[in-house]
């Protein structure tokens, strides 16, 4: 890690005696600023904490001594925004991504524009009268962390589906327990419509499943951000940060199975499976590390498909979304992929971060 | 202690409408109702096509492999020559949203000069500040805010 210039850290000084604290944290100084600002709000917003009979003033240093030390913002504070909602974020379990954001917001609206197709493909009701005979949506969020894909999917479309079934499935139990609890808040809040038919539960995906695990996984949408970091890459291009205070359990892949892929890759090719040979749903999106990654996962898409007889490469449609999907690409950004002879649209701009299979069923434009 | 909770609530007012200046002014002991009333109605942003919007973020991996904080918005209108960046809340979906009241209370700046709704408030309140006295102390911290503020607005946008 280099150094921070001796000029800096003066120039921080001479701004305020705590930005260098932030500084040494964020490394930038834009976000430095910010989080300053951010710490100093919170520290005014909260004086019933059991530490209000510190002054203000001590208490925000504390806090900017924390963050000096590498531990993450959303620690410090204890929660992300994501979308509408507030994520309580806590030590053990990852901190929501504003990519992650990004594509789960992306896909709701791509859900929402066809909704008629969804709609008549699941036998979802469009009338809100016939809601309790009709069939709901249904969707499955794999590795779910603290349940920010699941709960924002909801308050983003619950307006246009009267009924709505998510599940998220996480190995760990803080995970689960945190999703949970941020399931409460959120409705709590009004972020949340009331009794959404949200459920957390822990389950480790590459058990043996349940007969209710399978049948849960024939849903409709099947999303996922797995660990997909290789303990060369974790030790080398994570931040500080992130390898001293995030649980490597959610970033890098630790599992030995019979799947012939990169370590890294164990995921993809459980996910994979899930999609094509255990359940029928019309869309899997899985998220993904760099340029490298996207490809070799396109590969397993379509090594699938190839093998598996029901489903063929006609039927199917694969795509892959950069950061921000919803934006306009950048000069000099592909907005098209060749893999095994085979053009992949690619959408939005900034990196390749998710690779998206969708059955051919419904006009593929938004 | 009730004194100090009560400076430091009132100072988070102070600063957030600097910030945001979204917040209501009504209730409020240094803004009568009255002049809340005068104000004009906020202008509407104008049509998502008339304007381009970019996510600062730096270069780098992304993903899993950084927890960053940054959720600045840039916006771009073409037409007036308008480029703003908005950053100041952690919520990406509540900058976008100021970002846009920016871009509306801008566009109606240049077009109706100083009979705009932003004009009229900062008229307003430059009367208010001129007839404040022993808040020194206060208006030091609001100073040091801005100046923290302003350097943000002037960096590259990086972020590491
Ligand atoms: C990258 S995090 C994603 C969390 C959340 N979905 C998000 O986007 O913020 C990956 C998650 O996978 C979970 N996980 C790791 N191995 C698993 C397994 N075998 N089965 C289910 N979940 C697993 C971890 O506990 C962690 O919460």
């Amino acid at each position: 890690m280099p150094r921070l210039p001796h000029s800096l850290l003066l120039r921080a000084r001479k701004i305020s005696p705590l930005l260098p604290l932030v500084l040494r944290g964020t490394r930038t100084w834009d976000s430095a600023v910010n989080e300053l600002r951010w710490l100093r709000e919170h520290v005014e917003q909260t004086t019933t904490t059991r530490d209000s009979l510190l002054s203000p003033h001590k208490r925000l240093r504390i806090l900017c001594e924390r963050r000096a030390k590498g531990e993450p913002l959303q620690y410090i504070l204890g929660s992300q925004p994501f979308g509408e909602l507030d994520i309580i974020c806590e030590p053990g379990v990852l901190i929501p991504r504003p990519e992650t954001e990004a594509y789960t917001e992306y896909l709701a609206q791509f859900i929402n524009q066809h909704h008629v197709v969804f709609k008549t493909m699941t036998g979802a009701s469009l009338n809100p009268s016939t809601k309790s005979t009709s069939n709901p949506l249904r969707i499955v969020d794999l590795c779910s962390g603290t349940g920010c894909i699941p709960l924002l999917l909801h308050s983003l479309l619950s307006n246009t589906f009267t009924a709505l079934q998510i599940q998220g499935w996480d190995i760990s139990q803080t995970a689960v327990s945190l999703a949970r609890r941020n399931f409460r808040e959120n409705v709590k809040r009004g972020y949340l419509n009331a009794s959404p038919r949200i459920s957390f539960e822990v389950v480790d995906i590459f058990s043996n499943l349940t007969s209710d695990q399978r049948a849960s996984l024939k849903c409709d949408i099947l999303i996922s951000n797995p660990p997909y970091i290789s303990n060369e890459s974790f030790n080398h291009e994570t931040t500080r940060s992130v390898r001293n205070w995030e649980p490597k359990l959610a970033l890098v892949p630790n599992i030995s199975c019979s799947y012939s892929v990169l370590p890294q890759d164990v995921f993809y090719a459980r996910l994979v499976d899930f999609h094509f040979n255990l359940g029928q749903s019309k869309i899997l999106l899985m998220e993904i590390g760099d340029d490298e990654q996207a490809i070799r996962v396109v590969k397993i898409l379509m090594d699938n498909l190839k093998r598996s007889t029901g489903s063929d490469l006609q039927n199917n449609s694969i795509e892959i979304w950069r950061d921000w999907p919803g934006q306009a690409s950048d000069q000099g950004e592909k907005q098209e992929l060749v893999i095994e002879e085979v053009s992949v649209p690619v959408r939005g701009s900034g990196a390749l971060r998710a690779v998206v299979s969708m059955r051919k069923s419904f006009p593929l434009n938004c | 202690m009730q004194r100090w909770i009560i400076s430091v609530l009132r100072r988070t007012i102070v600063s957030e409408r600097g910030l945001l200046n979204l917040t209501t002014t009504r209730g409020l002991m240094t803004t009568p109702p009255k002049c809340a009333k005068k104000m004009p109605d906020r202008p509407k942003p104008p049509p998502e096509k008339e304007f381009t919007e970019v996510f600062l973020h730096g270069s780098g991996p992304g993903g899993q492999k950084i927890n960053k904080t940054s959720s600045a918005v840039q916006l771009k209108h073409a037409a007036s020559g308008i480029v703003l960046k908005v950053q100041a809340t952690r919520s990406r979906t509540q900058n976008r949203k100021l970002a846009r009241q920016m871009l509306a209370d801008r566009l109606e700046d240049l077009e109706k000069g100083d009979q705009s709704r932003s004009a009229i408030k900062t008229a307003v309140k430059q009367k208010k500040k001129s007839s404040a006295t022993k808040k020194t102390r206060r208006k030091y911290r609001k100073l040091e805010e801005e100046k923290l503020a302003a350097q943000g607005e002037t960096g590259k946008g990086k972020e590491g």
